[in-house]
Parts: structure tokens; C-alpha cells; sequence
């Protein structure tokens, strides 16, 4: 689904990623552990297609496609999807609003016919309740006073609505208790299945116990320092990122 | 020219007498300035900064220069000098320097603090380089004191001098039989990286009617740091007109707080550039008034780079038939990218016939700022009064503590914590009825 | 389809014909001799075969206009005007025997205001509205006009007023804005053509929205229409204008006066959309909206909203505003005002509190964009008497590019003790991180741009009668075109 070769990434001048390879197949889930500063947010904000971030080698190949080619809405229409990890306010837009028209506009992107206002409202509280949001959220303005949890929930309930080929979760666990963190990784496992993958990106291991990855690698330094099982993060969350850091220095 | 009657002293402008009178270039300036004071006049109504604040009765008064005999009537030498602290003053009386009440010694020797007339005599091309002739032609106020200039105090302090010390200079007034006019001229040099807390204290003292029309530019170097002080009790007979020029560089701090309490007619007027990165500014202040006191705070902040800061907050309580003005304009010029302002001004009306008349302005030339100004006017929260009085609280104090608290806000920021005390503790002097309950509940914050 | 998906589509099909009321229609018209001077005056007078009172009073306006000064004090920049180089009077040949019905009316000016989306075929028409098409000078049409008056409204040009109810024009005309108030209304006092006058009659609810459709279309012609609004004791009506003109080099003159009164118990509710036309991206042509509107709550628990959506004009001038006379009356105004390009826009409002127990709400949404000024200018005016008086202020301004300006200049006066005045205003942009979200979730850049803006004025679009939200919308999205690289 996913292929990274070589890839590198500057911001503002500095080289962040210094050559990312990175193979996901359809129906995988994979874990991108690292220490702070190493990268992690900048994969996933280049997959998404952020500006600020330049890629100065390397390719992103997802289903056939060259990401770097794409707008964020294109990427975003051919099933990316970035669960932020500190989701952005928007004063005065309602959140079914909101959904309505990523879903729409995404929908219309892809040649599809769009939801009217009921089919959507009906699919809308469906998967509200799924989450345990309550329905006042959904008019609210997007993310405006919302907590850290239900800002997070708000993030699985548009990757539900959305129903994206990859999903990217980015930091999803910072700031959760841990009823929000099970009901956010019962929200994320309930998408999981043999057409979509998955990358979490996390600096703990606590949120893999509710998500189990396929495939979990250490990001340090802007490289991909090791690759393994699940049993890779078991033995990080005992020994930290000390040897990773230290042998790339 | 109305104003000629009024001020006689600027027909018979008497060079002679005035400070540094062999000195040519100072003679043109006051000749160039007192041109344009005549052309312009005092400001009227008319005058979109003057909308609120009226300077036509000061007309009535004839007002007389300040001569060296009317400072020296009998003064307490235990002043009431306003800070808890013993540290280095300067004391003027009447506009006039008195060396037997001030204290100079222990200034570190990096810091030079003297009345502007012996800076004139002793060093002349300091001022005259200092004192930078780029003043604003169309400002009536600031060419008159220009002109007239007579007495006042130069502060300056070297690069990277940092002391605990608190520096006071006190201006005391009211004692002359005869209504006197004074013109200081001030200035405070801090150089880069050094750190300075000054206290300006009016005071009144005896029943003299008088005028002070003051001019201080204040020059903050890279990252340095002054926090500035005025506390204001003049006698209701005063007028204070006081303007202020602040020129702030990289990084610099300028911390400052007013407190006014006395004078009939005040306007302290505050032109702030913010010219280095970085640089920050606080502008703080509280004012109680009653009778038929005038209250006018002016202040105009000008970011003319990226990633200044300018945090502003004034809390006014007026009583009687007391008139308060508050005009702030944030000015953020083309290029000014990341500038952070914010600007509240909240006013508690306690009696009938009390008026505010409030002007927050903003004016934006670049989008990627962060501004907002907020300005509220009210009486004392209804429920909050019922809440102390259900709890034993007698009105009358109860009343009080909601005032307290109301002003509060702004004098949490002052971050100098003896100055704060000593505030707090005019503040509960200006209170009426004033009693040691009160007292008691602010020893308990 | 969603109306964010609307305005977007709206937006590409005008990259080829950026304004598209930029038309203009071929009609013969009759004209006054070009300038002014009282011969002009009288003509007008004339025309409309004015009572002698209005004639004086129009005459005395005129010689008033001669010796007033220009308003100095606002924020925009402009050559001086020549009143001289400008006709003052203009109307389709077609109307010279006013047209008894619709089907008399010229086909020509019905289809110009097809295009403009304001069928007045009554069987087209929209539903619930009643709309009375100025064009130049005259007033074209009014529909309605039967069901109007079976409720007792009287709904019409101010013209037709004058023969039909002169006593009550007379008792009004003038007393909310008097002719010497500043001097764009005092020219708008001496040459006003037309404009529509409505009066609801005490406790009738008016059983449709009213609406007027004012279109410049003459070269080098003013329009100085005059509107009169009155809803008498316990009654309501919502009025709503727009406005556009074709696209020209030159800039003409739109003066209008406005005057609203509401009596006891009665509310008025005045929502304007404003697309004059702005001018091109040079700053070239466009309409001077210099505008005098203000409604006198008279009486007790009287009402009057204004909301305006201001996207149109190079220049903008005008602070609808209230007067709170009556106890316990109310006053609101809500406001939009979008400039791009070069327009400069310096708009706002006056709430007068002289009544006790009065309320007034201001919220104003500036967005200026290209190389734009916009400046609001507001007063809030509490007198020693209006006791318990309260007032609301929010003001924000939201800057779309680096060229641009945008300015708050509240005035604040409050001797009433025991009210309450709240004001706030806030400046930001939209932010980076709010247009990436937006993208990231599929919406399209010009899309995400649109929503973001429709947020920031909800709170006002929402006052806005149904019929015209949808409308104000896509004016939004259109408005800022080109604004964002």
C-alpha cells in the first residue's frame, strides 16, 4: 500500500529524515517508536502532505500513486488519513458540518455520489455513539473548548466517517486517561481489517497493548534504527531509547 | 492668543533665568518649540486626541513661574517619601531641586541621577545629543515643555548595571502662595542589558493651585529592563500633565504601573515604540477619583518589528461627579509579524454622575498578529455586595473589598513585591471609610 | 451540495467574469441636464410632481449642501468629487407614464432584473417577498402590491407615497436624519429620486419579507435614493435591500438616506446585502457608497436590527445606527463587511442610549484581504438617564494576506451608573494549521478558505432572512477571490 525509498526531509533547512525506508502492506498495522525529536510527527506530517515540510530525496509511493505529487486533499481523498496529535480549533464551523463536507468533498473527489443531510445525520450518530460522544459535540464548533479526550475522540469518530485506506495516528495516546485510551483503541481496532493498514505513532508502548502492530520499528535520528515483532516494543518500554540514541551518535 | 493670558510668563519668556541660558542650541530649540506652541495653541475639544479632556479652565488661572523661594517653605525632613525601602532619592520642591532632602549617596558609580539644570552646567553635549530634537511638532503639550523647560531630573544608568536598589525621585507641590506653573523636562537612558526599578512620587502638599506639564523620554537599550513606578497623590488643586516618549530596543523590558489618586485635572499621556525584536512592554495602572477630579489616560503603542509584546490593563473607580478617560491605540505596522497585544481597560462607576468615556483603538497592517483589546464599564456586581453582607460582612466594607478586588487585577502586576505592598496600601487609604477588616484581608492574600 | 460547494463552484465560474452584475442594460433614458444646481433641483421636483413643502424643503437642503464641509474624519482616501460632472436624474423612457401593472413594465428591465436573480413576474417570484425594483432614478416595479394592502401595508415607492399618504411622509421625512446631518445627506435631502416608503399599521405583523433591488445602470450617474420605514405601534416587518451596478472605469456616487422609526411595541428589521460594484483588482472604477442610515426607537419596547453584508463598493461609508428614545427598546447590529483588492471600507454603527432599561448588541466581522483597508468605527452612547442600560460589543477583524489593513476605532461614553457596557474585539488569520486540517480531511484550498470565513461570520450570517443567508454565503466565497496565492 505504502512504500518509502530513501526518503529524506528538511524543514526550514535542517534534514529531519535521513532516508526512510518503509514497506506497509495492506491489512498491516505498524508501530514508529521513537524518542522525542526524532522524527516521528515529521513522517507523518510529510505524508500528509503539510507544506513546511520538503522533501529533498527519496519517494512515496501509495497505491501506485507519488504522494509528492498530491495535494493534501488529493492524498486525503486517495485514503490518508492523519489523526492529529494536537487537533486544530475551528471558531464557528459546526463539527457535523464539518464532516459532512470532508466527507462530501472527499466523496465527490473519488467520483462517488454525496450523502444528503439525512443519509449523512444517520450514519453521523451511528458512529457518534460507537464512540460514546455525545451528540451535543457534533454541534459544537470543531474542537473549540473540547478536552484533550474528546478532541482525540473527535479524530477516530472523522477517521470512521471518513473510512480511509491508511491511517496515520499521530501521538493519539498523549493526554489520555486510560478509559479514553480504551475507547479510543476500541475506535481505531473496529476499523481494522484486511483492505486498511495502519501507522501508530507513539512514544510509549501503553497504547500497542490496546492496538496490537504487526510490525514495530525504532525511528531514531531521523533513520529507521530497528525493525521487529511487537515483542520490539515490549523490550523498549524496558530499556528506552538510550542504545538507539547513542549508537547513532 | 487666549493661551498668552492665561500663561503670562511666555510673553516675558525671561531666557535669563531659565537653566542652561548660554547654551545657543538649547536657546534655538526653546525658540523653534515655543513657535510652534503659539501656532498650534492649547488643544480643544476639536482635536480628536483632546475629545474628552478639556485644558480651557486652566485659562482661568494666571499661573506664574516657579521661583527658588517658593520651595523653601517649612518641610518635615522625614518626607513622606512613598517606598518602604531607604534607598537613593531625588527630591524637587516646587520644580526645585532641594539637595538637603535629597539622598545621592550609594548610587552605584555607573548610574548618574541629577536635576537636568546641573546636567546643563556640567554636561551639556550629553543633553544635547540625549535630548533628541525629533519631537513631534503637532503635540502642543510636549513643545510647551520643550520650550519652557525648568527643571527635571536625567537618569542614567551604564551597560549591563544591575541593582536591587529602588530609586526614588519625589516631586512635591502645592506650597507656594500663588498659583506656579513647572515644566520638567526628564530623561532616563538605560543601557543595554541593564536592570533598573525607578519610583516617581507626586505628592501634595499644602493648598497652592499649581501646574505641572511634564516631558520624559525614556530609552531602553538592548534587553534591558526598568521597571517604572508613578504613584500620583497630588492635592486636588493640581493639574498634572504628563507625557511620556518610550523607545525600546532588542529584547528590552519596560514594566510600568501608575497609580493616580490625586490632582483635579490629570492626563498622563504614554508613546511607546517598540523598535528592537523582542522587545515587551506592560502598561498598567489603577486610578481612584471623586469630586469633580479628571482622569485621562492616554497611551499609543507603535510595533514596528516582528515579535514585540505589549500586555496593557487599566482599572479605574470613579465616585461622585469624577470623569475618567481612557484612549489606547495599538498601532502594528506593515512587517510587525507575531506582534502579541493585548490592551483592557474596566471601569466601576459608583455614584450617579460619575462618566467614563473610553477609546481602544486598533490599527493593523499585518496579518499574522495576535490583538484584541476589551473595555467594560459597570457598578459594583449586586450579588457579590449580597454574598459578603450574608456572610457579616457590613456594606459599606463589603463595597470596599469588591473595589479591592476589582483593582486587583492590575496591581498583580506589579512585579516588585514592596512597591505592590505599598500600593495596595494607598489604595486602601483612598478607599472610603477605610478599616482595619480591610487591612486584615489583604495581609491574608 | 453543500453551500461551502456552492460558493466554490460559484467562485470558478467568475474567474472569467469576476463581477458578474457587471452588465449593463440598453434602454433609452431621459436625463436631467449633467451638474447640479436648483434648475436641477426642481427638475427632480418636477418629474415627480412633488407638493410645493417638499420643493422648500428640498431648496433649502440644496443651499445648506453649498456650504457644508466634506466629512474629514474617515479612514478612506479618495480625489474630490465634482458634483458637477454627474447626472442626477435618470429613468428608462419606458417609465415616463408610470406602468400600471407589471405586464405594462418595459420587457427589457424585467429581464435585467432576471439576470440579477430578482424575477418580479409574480409567478416566479420569491416566495414570501416582496420586492420593489429601483433602476437609476425610479422605481420599475412592486410586487405584491395587492396582498400588501389587503393587510393595510403600504409598500411602495416613496414617490407614490407622496400623492397617496403625504401626511405621513411629511410627519416623518427627515426626522431621524436631518437634512443638515452631514453632507452626503444633505445632497441625498436635495436630490433624492426615489426609494421606497413603508408603513405598517398598528399591531399587523407584515405577512411577507420587503425587500427593494436598487440598480445603477446610467453612465455617469448618481443614485440617491431615500427610504422611510415605519412600523407603528405593536407592529413588525422585515426589509431587506441589495444592490449592484455594471462595471465601469469611472467612479460613481451612491448617497442614499435611510430613516426607520419604530413606535411602542413595534420592531423593524432592515438586512441589507451590499454588491455595488468594487472596482477591478487596480483599484479602477467602482461605486462611492456614502450612506446615512439610522432608526429612532420612539416608542417603549421598540425594536430595530439592522444587519448588513458589505462586499461591494470601492468605497464604503456608512454606520447604520439607533437611537434608543423609548424605555426598554432594543437595538442591534450586525454586520459583515469583506474588502479586497483596493476597497476600502470604513463602516460601523452609533447606539444612542436615552431610554431607560435600553439594550443595544453590536457584532462586526471584518475581513480584509489583497491590499484593503477596513475600519470599524463605533459608538456607544450612554446618557446620565438611561438607567439600566446595557450594551454588548464584539469586534473582529480577520486579515487575509500581508498588504492588507484592518482597524478598530470604538468610541465608548458612558455617565449612567448603573449600566453596563462590554466591549471586545480581537484580530487574527486564518492560521496554517486550521487550512491544512481542513485539506488534510479532503476540502479543497478555495473550499477550506470559505468555511473557514463562513465560521468566522456565523454568528451574523445567521441574522440574515433565510431567503438571503444562502445568498449572503456565496457573496462570501466570491468576495475574496483571487485574495489567497
Amino acid at each position: 500500500m505504502l512504500e518509502l525509498k530513501g526518503l529524506r526531509v528538511s524543514v526550514d533547512g535542517n534534514e529531519i529524515l535521513k532516508g526512510i525506508d518503509l514497506v506497509i502492506n495492506t491489512g498491516e498495522v505498524h508501530a514508529i517508536m521513537g524518542p522525542n525529536g526524532s522524527g516521528k510527527s515529521t513522517l507523518a506530517y510529510v505524508l500528509a502532505g503539510r507544506s513546511g515540510y520538503e522533501v529533498t530525496g527519496g519517494r512515496m509511493i501509495f497505491q501506485g500513486d507519488d504522494l509528492s505529487e498530491l495535494t493534501p486533499e488529493q492524498r486525503a481523498a486517495n485514503g490518508i488519513f492523519l489523526a492529529f496529535q494536537y487537533p486544530v480549533e475551528i471558531p464557528g464551523v459546526a463539527n457535523a458540518t464539518f464532516l459532512k463536507e470532508a466527507m462530501n468533498a472527499i466523496r465527490r473527489q473519488r467520483g462517488e455520489d454525496e450523502l444528503d443531510t439525512m443519509e449523512f445525520m444517520k450514519l453521523l450518530r451511528l458512529k457518534t455513539g460507537n464512540l460514546g460522544m455525545s451528540s451535543e459535540m457534533l454541534k459544537r464548533a470543531v474542537n473549540v473548548g473540547f478536552s484533550g479526550g474528546e478532541k482525540k475522540r473527535n479524530e477516530i469518530l472523522q477517521m470512521a466517517i471518513l473510512k480511509p485506506r491508511l491511517s496515520i495516528l499521530d501521538e493519539t495516546d498523549s493526554g489520555l486517561d486510560i478509559d479514553a485510551l480504551k475507547i479510543v483503541s476500541d475506535g481505531v481496532n473496529k476499523l481494522r481489517s484486511p483492505d486498511t493498514s495502519a501507522v501508530i505513532i507513539t512514544h510509549y508502548q501503553r497504547l500497542l497493548n490496546h492496538i496490537v502492530p504487526d510490525h514495530v520499528h525504532v525511528l531514531a535520528k531521523g533513520v529507521i534504527q530497528k525493525t521487529g515483532g511487537k515483542e520490539l516494543a515490549q523490550e523498549l518500554e524496558k530499556k528506552g531509547y538510550a542504545q538507539y540514541t547513542e549508537e547513532a551518535a | 492668543m487666549s493661551m498668552i493670558s492665561a500663561l503670562p510668563f511666555i510673553v516675558d519668556l525671561d531666557k535669563e533665568s531659565l537653566p542652561g541660558k548660554n547654551l545657543e542650541w538649547l536657546s534655538q530649540r526653546r525658540l523653534s518649540a515655543l513657535d510652534s506652541f503659539l501656532e498650534l495653541g492649547l488643544p480643544t475639544r476639536n482635536w480628536e486626541d483632546w475629545k474628552y479632556t478639556r485644558l480651557q479652565p486652566l485659562e482661568n488661572t494666571t499661573y506664574r513661574r516657579a521661583v527658588h523661594s517658593d520651595s523653601t517653605y517649612n518641610i518635615d525632613n522625614t518626607l513622606p517619601i512613598f517606598s518602604v525601602s531607604s534607598g537613593p532619592r531625588l527630591v524637587f520642591v516646587e520644580g526645585i531641586f532641594r539637595p538637603d532632602l535629597s539622598k545621592l549617596d550609594g548610587l552605584p558609580d555607573t548610574v548618574t541621577l541629577l536635576p537636568l539644570s546641573e546636567v546643563l552646567r556640567k554636561n551639556p553635549n550629553f543633553l544635547k545629543d540625549a535630548m533628541a530634537p525629533d519631537l513631534e511638532r503637532k503635540k502642543p503639550m510636549f513643545v510647551l515643555t520643550e520650550a519652557l523647560m525648568d527643571s527635571g531630573f536625567v537618569f542614567h544608568a551604564r551597560e549591563n548595571l544591575e541593582t536591587e536598589l529602588l530609586i526614588e525621585i519625589v516631586h512635591m507641590g502645592g506650597g507656594a502662595k500663588e498659583p506656579v506653573a513647572l515644566f520638567p523636562r526628564n530623561l532616563i537612558i538605560i543601557e543595554d542589558n541593564a536592570k533598573i526599578t525607578l519610583i516617581e512620587y507626586f505628592k501634595g502638599n499644602g493648598r497652592g493651585t499649581y501646574l505641572a506639564n511634564a516631558l520624559t523620554d525614556v530609552k531602553l537599550g538592548k534587553e534591558a529592563t526598568l521597571k517604572h513606578y508613578k504613584i500620583q497623590e497630588e492635592i486636588v488643586s493640581g493639574a498634572l500633565i504628563s507625557s511620556s516618549r518610550v523607545f525600546l530596543q532588542e529584547r528590552a523590558n519596560y514594566e510600568s504601573f501608575k497609580l493616580g489618586l490625586g490632582a483635579l485635572l490629570s492626563r498622563d499621556e504614554s508613546y511607546v515604540q517598540l523598535l528592537g525584536e523582542g522587545a515587551h512592554c506592560e502598561l498598567r495602572g489603577a486610578f481612584i477619583n471623586r469630586g469633580s477630579q479628571h482622569h485621562d489616560i492616554t497611551t499609543c503603542v507603535e510595533h514596528s518589528v516582528p515579535g514585540t509584546k505589549l500586555t496593557e490593563l487599566f482599572k479605574g473607580v470613579l465616585e461622585d461627579e469624577a470623569r475618567g478617560v481612557f484612549q489606547g491605540k495599538i498601532i502594528v505596522k506593515e512587517g510587525a509579524q507575531k506582534t502579541d497585544a493585548e490592551m483592557t481597560t474596566k471601569t466601576l462607576l459608583l455614584s450617579e454622575g460619575a462618566e467614563i468615556n473610553a477609546k481602544p483603538e486598533l490599527e493593523i497592517y499585518a496579518d499574522d498578529v495576535k490583538c484584541s483589546h476589551g473595555a467594560a464599564s459597570g457598578q459594583l456586581d449586586e450579588a457579590g455586595i449580597f454574598y459578603l453582607r450574608s456572610r457579616g460582612i457590613p456594606e459599606p466594607l463589603a463595597k470596599n473589598l469588591l473595589v479591592q478586588s476589582f483593582i486587583q487585577e492590575a496591581i498583580d502586576g506589579v512585579t516588585e513585591n514592596s512597591v505592590k505592598t505599598a500600593i495596595m496600601d494607598r489604595v486602601l487609604h483612598a478607599l472610603p471609610g477605610n478599616c482595619y477588616l480591610a487591612h486584615e484581608w489583604r495581609d491574608e492574600q | 451540495m453543500g453551500s461551502q460547494t456552492q460558493t466554490i463552484n460559484e467562485v470558478k465560474d467568475i474567474i472569467d467574469d469576476k463581477y458578474k452584475y457587471g452588465f449593463v442594460t440598453d434602454v433609452e433614458t431621459e436625463k436631467a441636464p449633467k451638474g447640479l444646481n436648483t434648475d436641477i433641483v426642481r427638475f427632480i421636483s418636477a418629474k415627480k410632481n412633488e407638493p410645493e413643502w417638499l420643493l422648500d424643503w428640498r431648496l433649502k437642503a440644496f443651499k445648506r449642501w453649498l456650504e457644508m464641509p466634506e466629512p474629514k474624519w474617515a479612514r478612506v482616501n479618495f480625489p474630490p468629487i465634482d458634483y458637477q460632472d454627474a447626472f442626477y436624474y435618470s429613468a428608462p423612457k419606458t417609465m415616463k407614464d408610470r406602468p400600471k401593472s407589471l405586464d405594462e413594465v418595459d420587457p427589457e428591465l424585467l429581464e435585467t432584473y432576471e439576470k440579477l436573480g430578482i424575477p418580479l413576474k409574480e409567478q416566479e417570484v420569491l416566495a414570501g417577498v416582496a420586492v420593489d425594483a429601483v433602476f437609476d432614478s425610479v422605481s420599475v416595479a412592486t410586487t405584491f402590491k395587492k396582498k400588501l394592502e389587503e393587510a393595510g401595508v403600504i409598500f411602495g415607492p416613496i414617490s407614490e407615497a407622496l400623492e397617496r399618504c403625504p401626511d405621513l411622509v411629511k410627519k416623518y421625512l427627515g426626522t431621524v436624519v436631518p437634512m443638515g446631518d452631514n453632507k452626503h445627506a444633505c445632497l441625498n435631502s436635495a436630490v433624492f429620486t426615489d426609494g421606497s416608503f413603508v408603513y405598517i399599521p398598528p399591531n399587523v405583523r407584515c405577512p411577507m419579507e420587503l425587500s427593494t433591488y436598487f440598480r445603477i445602470n446610467e453612465r455617469n450617474t448618481g443614485q440617491f435614493e431615500r427610504t422611510l420605514i415605519i412600523a407603528d405601534q405593536g407592529s413588525y416587518v422585515s426589509y431587506l435591500e441589495g444592490c449592484t451596478a455594471p462595471m465601469r472605469d469611472e467612479n460613481q456616487l451612491h448617497a442614499a438616506v435611510v430613516e426607520l422609526v419604530a413606535l411602542d411595541d413595534a420592531e423593524i428589521k432592515y438586512s441589507t446585502v451590499q454588491n455595488w460594484y468594487p472596482g477591478d483588482e487596480k483599484g479602477r472604477g467602482g461605486i462611492y457608497n456614502f450612506v446615512t442610515k439610522r432608526g429612532a426607537c420612539r416608542g417603549r419596547n421598540s425594536k430595530i436590527s439592522w444587519t448588513q453584508v458589505e462586499t461591494g463598493s470601492a468605497i464604503t461609508w456608512k454606520y447604520p445606527s439607533c437611537i434608543l428614545q423609548g424605555d426598554n427598546s432594543q437595538g442591534e447590529f450586525y454586520s459583515i463587511a469583506i474588502t479586497n483588492n483596493l476597497q476600502q471600507a470604513d463602516t460601523g454603527t452609533k447606539m444612542i442610549h436615552l431610554g431607560k432599561n435600553t439594550t443595544s448588541r453590536i457584532i462586526s466581522k471584518g475581513i480584509s484581504a489583497g491590499q484593503s483597508n477596513q475600519t470599524y468605527r463605533g459608538l456607544v452612547r450612554i446618557s446620565a438617564k438611561a438607567e439600566k442600560t446595557r450594551n454588548f460589543t464584539q469586534c473582529d477583524s480577520l486579515l487575509i494576506g500581508e498588504r492588507c489593513g484592518a482597524h478598530t476605532i470604538p468610541y465608548i461614553e458612558s455617565k449612567s451608573m448603573s449600566s453596563l457596557t462590554e466591549h471586545e474585539a480581537t484580530t487574527s488569520r486564518i492560521s496554517e494549521d486550521q487550512l491544512f486540517y481542513l485539506r488534510q480531511r479532503g476540502i479543497p484550498e478555495e473550499e477550506a478558505i470559505a468555511l473557514i470565513v463562513n465560521g468566522f461570520c456565523r454568528e451574523v450570517l445567521q441574522q440574515l432572512p433565510m431567503e438571503f443567508a444562502v445568498e449572503a454565503q456565496k457573496l462570501v466565497g466570491i468576495s475574496l477571490e483571487g485574495s489567497v496565492g
